[in-house]
């Protein structure tokens, strides 16, 4: 009876606290995010509440919860965004993969990398010679794992080679982009993509063990800061040289709502809030961009 | 207060926790292509259990923990896996639908088969080439498209028939043509179907016209004896199902969609005929120059009339289709329960040649619907009328001295003989009816036939009203299915025909005019039980058992009469014609009973075999000889699935065939066992009089057949080929066989003799390029086909035709042509005591050689010999498809080789004289001065008694048929209506060394067919 008694009361304030964050009341900014973005998010969320300890903020998840802000990837169609870091996306696979040797022998350039992760083929006649000749059985033999869901950086990766999520071969996920790194150690024989935050640990600062980056034909010293594993040293040269074949996208919060209390939250991040991007994964805004998103919060408030 | 709202927030993390415990997943489903959702899609998850997609396509499932692995598949799309990690949004699904080879699901005999078990050799042709196509009727489309399938056009008349054979021709006096099966229906026509009896009419109608392209969803050519003889007694010349369009199974929106087209046609080729001055000098040179000419006057003439410009036009045609489709729902259904199909198509095609033409309403409606749970109901609907407006002709006859035996065979080839120097009209507009130079065939006292006058004011119509209607029940129990079907076909063709007094054919009795009318009904019935069954993952069993009968009515009476006082209700005034023809009018009822049986197994995915049987009861046989027996075998062995081919990673898939049986043919005409009698009069009374005389052991003609071939499929569906060999003997032939005096009759159907058909046939389609934004198909074929006439009994050497041009003979082709062989021009000086007498005199300079066949020093009808035959030995095919971003582009060239023509024209048109124009070819008879070497002394009268190899020539030929080039606009998606716009230029070019106006005459003998057009084709086509 007591345990139906508790059962009981812990559903009935499970129920009300869901129903209180779907009202979004009581003053307190809820954000959702990510898994990739988590960890930045609760980041900047601490350190701002080190100088604005009134205002509460909380990381909301679940299908049901909506947020005020929403961290997404890039433009979204008809929703406005603002800007407040970047990220870049790397081609891996496992450590486990017994072709492992077979692709680290190679080094990636951008047709290659289109011949493995998509279905149609978008390459000259003499490419497609090379290619059925030496490559084409790596790809027969390797997986591809992308995600699916309305979060997932597969339209990112696909644009970068001018291609769309659609045109991604092999198998496809539901659920956040992480778990792409979970199918790859469950299927060895894959290759898949992801962002720094996944793909390293952020407490080390290096590569994930269980993972393997495929090698990119870029210039020597930025091949050997890539294969290094550091992910400062990464993120740091992808901020500095453009890298054709790494996709590097904005990540922005979208709003339902804007108040001054969020403006003031925005504000912070482009402003101050850079400081953590890189703890957490993901590149600084330019300075440029910085100042554009001051004056396009400014305005937006004002409005 | 922050205590508490942290709190607030903790618990809203704790509450969005609890919810994902209940791991509840929900998603939706899409077509990838159109972006619909789609109904009834199955979703399964590891543990077996499963959902599927309701009317919006979603489907939610709760499972006991993450992660899951979801199987989602529907048919006709690609399944799909998906891992689901987590449940925090919804699965968004896009499914693809199936293209390739081992996917597909042919349409056989009764049923559908999927590829992989398939062991007959069957090839498809989908909908988007009778898109592409500006043809008025499906066989005017399918040239090129299917290797061993040769399509000859009888003829450029708008809605004209064609001549379909498939790996070549099995028969003599039985037809060649194969059968035709619409949507289950035994869609059958011989020629009499087509006519009244009234004749005086150029053009059959073609019987296919009641069926609008544009309805049909895929064509399924039956090419082997394993995929024919389940039709038994009527699938020896092959078979075509056609499978119209069926509702959509994907949105419960109806897709709605409307195209327009204009175009213009002239004609592909024009002949090079004498104008004036020319026709004047060579009268002048040659003949007795009854327009007396001066050489001055000779001079000033010019050009004079183009008679064959005055006939022609640039003729206008223009096209609207509309079509609905859908599906329905039961009230809280999620899945369809129903599928609607409904078109409505009107075309207007005018001919190239004065007053000729075609117009077509079709209305086809195709609905099915699932009444009760595993009960389902279906009709398919066709009705419409046909109007072709054609030329009279002047009718074959047996008698020398006829308009026709001298080449004349109708207005538009009487056009091509007016000399240039006569006008079409008189100075006051009116049409000029004074010919001098005519005195042989069109003119009376003063009067001669104006060609314009006669193509613009006589009648020659062909109106056909039709309804098909096919009706059906099926019902499922178990493993097994009930169907029931039945259906009508019923067809009422009026022919109309007036001449008029000015005209050529009226001009001797005072106008000519006359109406037939024939009612055709054939009902069908069938009712067939099914067996379908996979036991375990090792066997599949898919036999099917029934009976059908088909039995066909058709009364027909026709009316004639002539000297008409009054024309101006033509055809529908006959009662003012004083004399009256003899009237026409009978009953023709034939029956066919059919047991029909077969049994497919698959062992292990690989091994494949086909036993069919058909056992038929025909009313057209002597009642010993009426039923017919037809059984087939067929294996097949899919090779790829074999494990020594599991490292072929290039390989797709290879299948062997083998297949052998026996089919038929029924298709003489009704009544041909017994003896009968037509009436006529005679001396004012009525009179009887012999027409057939009984032949009690009349049977089926058999054709045993045999075929190996191969399937191919490599690199991921990029490249495939099709790769058969036959052979074919035909027994029993039912020949017209000569008879004596004594049997009141001049010939006889009789089973005598043998024909093979032996032939390769291949057929390669590959993807050159599948790119994002430009893909490029090709698709060819070659087929070689030698046909042989094997046995002739005792009737060895059958001439034909009207110039008696042709010959059946042992050890040769069917349609070879008999005849002299051209050995050049007698030079000046040339020793002619060696040269062959041409009756009974030795040749002089200009005059012509013949090779002495047989030696004898003279020229007669011994000389002849086989010139070659109709039958081609290549027919090919080339299609290709290029689609860039949102541009498309899409030719067909089709051709043949080595088949000859009987250019009846030409030599017409050569032959020289002081009433007809001629070839500009004359010009370069040989003269002392010039010499010449292929054609005589311009006032020789020619031509010979026989025809000579001059005149048969090749109609080896290489034609583009189709060129088309579409746009489809990007639209805002909030823009209602999808747009394509496209132009199609049809029958662009032929490469032939034919010398007439086309190298395409079914008959094998160009007499002056209706010429060919080349059109140029606007549309737009509109989708909702």
């Amino acid at each position: 009876m007591k345990k139906k008694a508790i059962l009981i009361a812990t559903f009935a304030v499970a129920t009300l606290t869901a129903s209180a964050a779907t009202a979004q009341n009581d003053g307190i900014i809820t954000i959702k995010t990510h898994k990739a973005g988590r960890a930045l998010v609760e980041k900047w969320i601490e350190a701002y509440k080190t100088v604005n300890p009134d205002v509460e903020i909380a990381v909301v998840s679940g299908r049901n919860a909506d947020a005020d802000l929403t961290l997404v990837s890039g433009h979204q169609k008809g929703a406005q965004v603002t800007r407040v870091g970047r990220y870049a996306l790397l081609p891996v696979t496992s450590t486990g993969n017994p072709l492992l040797s077979d692709i680290q022998r190679k080094e990636w350039r951008s047709k290659d990398l289109k011949r493995l992760f998509f279905t149609t083929e978008d390459l000259d006649e003499e490419y497609e010679e090379e290619a059925a000749g030496k490559h084409n059985k790596l790809k027969d033999k390797l997986t591809v794992y992308s995600g699916s869901g309305k979060a997932s950086f597969s339209p990112v990766f696909a644009a970068h080679f001018g291609r769309t999520a659609d045109d991604l071969r092999g198998n496809h996920i539901a659920g956040d982009d992480l778990y792409l790194l979970s199918a790859i150690s469950d299927d060895k024989a894959s290759v898949t993509f992801n962002v720094l935050s996944n793909l390293y640990n952020l407490s080390t600062r290096t590569l994930r063990s269980d993972l393997a980056l495929l090698p990119l034909d870029v210039k020597k010293t930025q091949s050997e800061v890539l294969l290094s594993g550091n992910l400062d040293e990464t993120l740091e040269l992808i901020e500095r040289e453009d890298i054709d074949l790494i996709p590097v996208e904005d990540i922005g919060f979208t709003y339902t709502a804007f108040d001054r209390d969020i403006d003031h939250f925005l504000q912070w991040i482009v402003r101050n809030g850079q400081q953590y991007n890189h703890a957490a994964g993901f590149l600084r805004l330019t300075e440029q961009e910085v100042e554009s998103q001051l004056h396009v919060l400014t305005q937006t408030l004002n409005n | 207060m922050t205590q508490k709202r942290l709190f607030l927030a903790a618990a809203l993390n704790a509450a969005s926790l609890f919810v994902a415990s209940a791991q509840k997943i929900q998603g939706i489903i899409v077509d990838a292509t159109t972006g619909e959702s789609v109904i009834g899609a199955t979703v399964k998850y590891a543990e077996g259990k499963g959902v599927t997609t309701d009317y919006d396509g979603h489907f939610t499932i709760d499972v006991k923990s993450l992660p899951v692995k979801l199987n989602i598949s529907y048919t006709g799309y690609l399944p799909q896996t998906i891992m689901v990690y987590d449940d925090e949004e919804d699965i968004h699904v896009k499914l693809t639908e199936k293209h390739s080879y081992l996917n597909d699901v042919v349409v056989v005999g009764y049923g559908t088969q999927s590829r992989t078990q398939l062991t007959g050799s069957v090839t498809t042709v989908k909908a988007d080439v009778f898109e592409h196509s500006t043809s008025s009727t499906l066989d005017g489309a399918l040239s090129g498209q299917v290797a061993g399938l040769n399509v000859t056009a009888a003829s450029g008349q708008p809605g004209a028939e064609s001549s379909i054979r498939i790996r070549g021709g099995n028969s003599v006096n039985a037809s060649n043509e194969p059968l035709y099966v619409v949507d289950g229906f035994i869609y059958f026509k011989d020629a009499s179907s087509s006519s009244t009896g009234l004749g005086a009419i150029e053009c059959c109608l073609n019987p296919l016209a009641t069926i609008n392209p544009s309805d049909i969803e895929s064509i399924e050519v039956l090419k082997d004896v394993s995929a024919t003889a389940i039709y038994g007694s009527r699938g020896a010349n092959g078979v075509i199902l056609i499978t119209t369009k069926k509702g959509n199974h994907g949105s419960h929106q109806p897709q709605i969609s409307y195209s327009y087209s204009l175009g213009l046609s002239t004609v592909s080729k024009e002949l090079d005929l004498l104008n004036a001055s020319e026709w004047a000098r060579y009268q002048k040179d040659y003949w007795s120059n009854k327009g007396s000419y001066t050489d001055e006057q000779i001079a000033t003439l010019g050009k004079g009339t183009d008679w064959q410009n005055a006939v022609l036009r640039t003729a206008v045609q223009q096209e609207h289709q509309l079509s609905v489709n859908g599906c329905t729902f039961a009230p809280q259904g999620h899945t369809p329960n129903g599928h609607y199909s409904f078109s409505a198509n009107y075309t207007d095609q005018d001919g190239i040649i004065l007053n000729s033409g075609f117009q077509r309403y079709n209305f086809h409606t195709n609905v099915e619907w699932e009444l009760r749970r595993n009960l389902r109901f279906g009709i398919n609907a066709t009705y419409g009328r046909s109007k072709q407006t054609g030329l009279t002709t002047t009718e074959e006859q047996v008698y020398n001295s006829s308009p026709y035996s001298a080449g004349i065979t109708n207005s538009f080839v009487y056009a091509l003989l007016m000399p240039p120097v006569v006008s079409v009209y008189n100075a006051d507009g009116s049409y000029n009816f004074s010919n001098p130079y005519e005195y042989a065939y069109f003119a009376i006292g003063d009067h001669a036939a104006n060609p314009v006058y006669d193509l613009k004011e006589s009648v020659a119509e062909n109106i056909n009203n039709y309804l098909l209607t096919n009706l059906w029940a099926s019902y499922k129990i178990g493993d097994f299915t009930l169907k029931a079907a039945v259906g009508l076909n019923s067809e009422k063709l009026t022919q109309n025909y007036f001449s008029g007094a000015y005209t050529s054919l009226g001009l001797a009795t005072e106008g000519v005019g006359g109406v037939g009318n024939r009612q055709t009904d054939t009902w069908q019935q069938e009712y067939t039980i099914t067996y379908n069954k996979d036991i375990s993952d090792l066997h599949h069993i898919d036999a099917l058992a029934g009976y059908t009968k088909q039995n066909t009515t058709s009364t027909y009476s026709a009316i004639r009469t002539n000297h008409f006082t009054n024309e101006t209700l033509k055809q529908y005034n006959l009662g003012d014609g004083s004399g009256i023809y003899t009237p026409r009018t009978g009953i023709v009822e034939s029956t066919l009973n059919s047991v029909i049986a077969r049994v497919n197994y698959t062992l292990l995915d690989r091994y494949n075999a086909t036993a069919t049987f058909r056992a038929d009861h025909s009313s057209r046989f002597s009642s010993k000889h009426r039923w017919g027996y037809f059984p087939s075998l067929g294996l097949s062995w899919n090779v790829d699935k074999e494990r020594f081919l599991a490292s072929a990673r290039q390989l797709d898939y290879l299948k062997l065939r083998l297949t052998g049986g026996l089919v038929g043919n029924q298709e003489i005409s009704d009544y041909a066992f017994t003896t009968s009698y037509s009436t006529g009069s005679y001396a004012g009374t009525s009179s009887y009089a012999k027409q057939n005389t009984a032949n009690n052991e009349l049977k089926w003609e058999t054709t045993a057949s045999y075929n190996l071939g191969a399937d191919l499929g490599l690199f991921g569906g990029r490249l495939a080929f099709v790769l058969d060999l036959y052979y074919k003997k035909t027994s029993d032939l039912l020949l017209e066989v000569p008879l004596g005096f004594a049997s009141g009759v001049t010939s006889q159907i009789q089973n005598v003799g043998n024909v093979t058909n032996k032939g390769i046939e291949l057929a390669v389609n590959g993807t050159l390029l599948k790119r994002r934004h430009l893909q490029w198909t090709v698709s060819a074929n070659i087929a070689h086909n030698k046909n042989e006439i094997t046995d002739m009994g005792t009737t060895n050497n059958v001439l034909q035709g009207a110039d008696s041009q042709q010959i059946l003979r042992k050890g040769e082709a069917l349609g070879s042509f008999y005849g002299l062989r051209f050995a050049g021009i007698v030079q000046q000086g040339e020793d002619v005591s060696q040269l062959p007498t041409v009756n009974g005199q030795t040749p002089t300079a200009g005059d012509v050689k013949f090779v002495d066949a047989n030696g004898d020093g003279k020229i007669d009808g011994n000389d002849r010999v086989v010139l070659g035959s109709i039958q081609p030995d290549f027919t090919y095919g080339l299609s290709t498809q290029v689609q860039w971003r949102d541009f498309d582009l899409s030719f067909v060239f089709s051709g043949s080789y080595g088949n000859k023509l009987y250019n009846a024209l030409g030599r017409r048109l050569e032959q020289t004289g002081d009433s007809y124009n001629v070839l500009t070819t004359v010009l370069h008879s040989w003269t002392a001065a010039d010499g010449g070497n292929t054609l005589p002394l311009a006032s020789t009268t020619r031509p010979f008694s026989y025809i000579d190899s001059r005149y048969v020539q090749s109609a080896s030929y290489l034609k583009l048929r189709n060129l088309t080039i579409g746009y489809r606009p990007r639209l805002p998606k909030t823009f209602p209506v999808g747009i394509r716009i496209y132009a199609t230029a049809s029958n662009l070019f032929t490469l032939t060394p034919y010398k007439g106006y086309d190298p395409e005459v079914s008959s094998g003998t160009d007499s002056g067919a209706y010429p060919s057009a080349r059109s140029f084709v606007f549309g737009v086509n509109l989708t909702l």
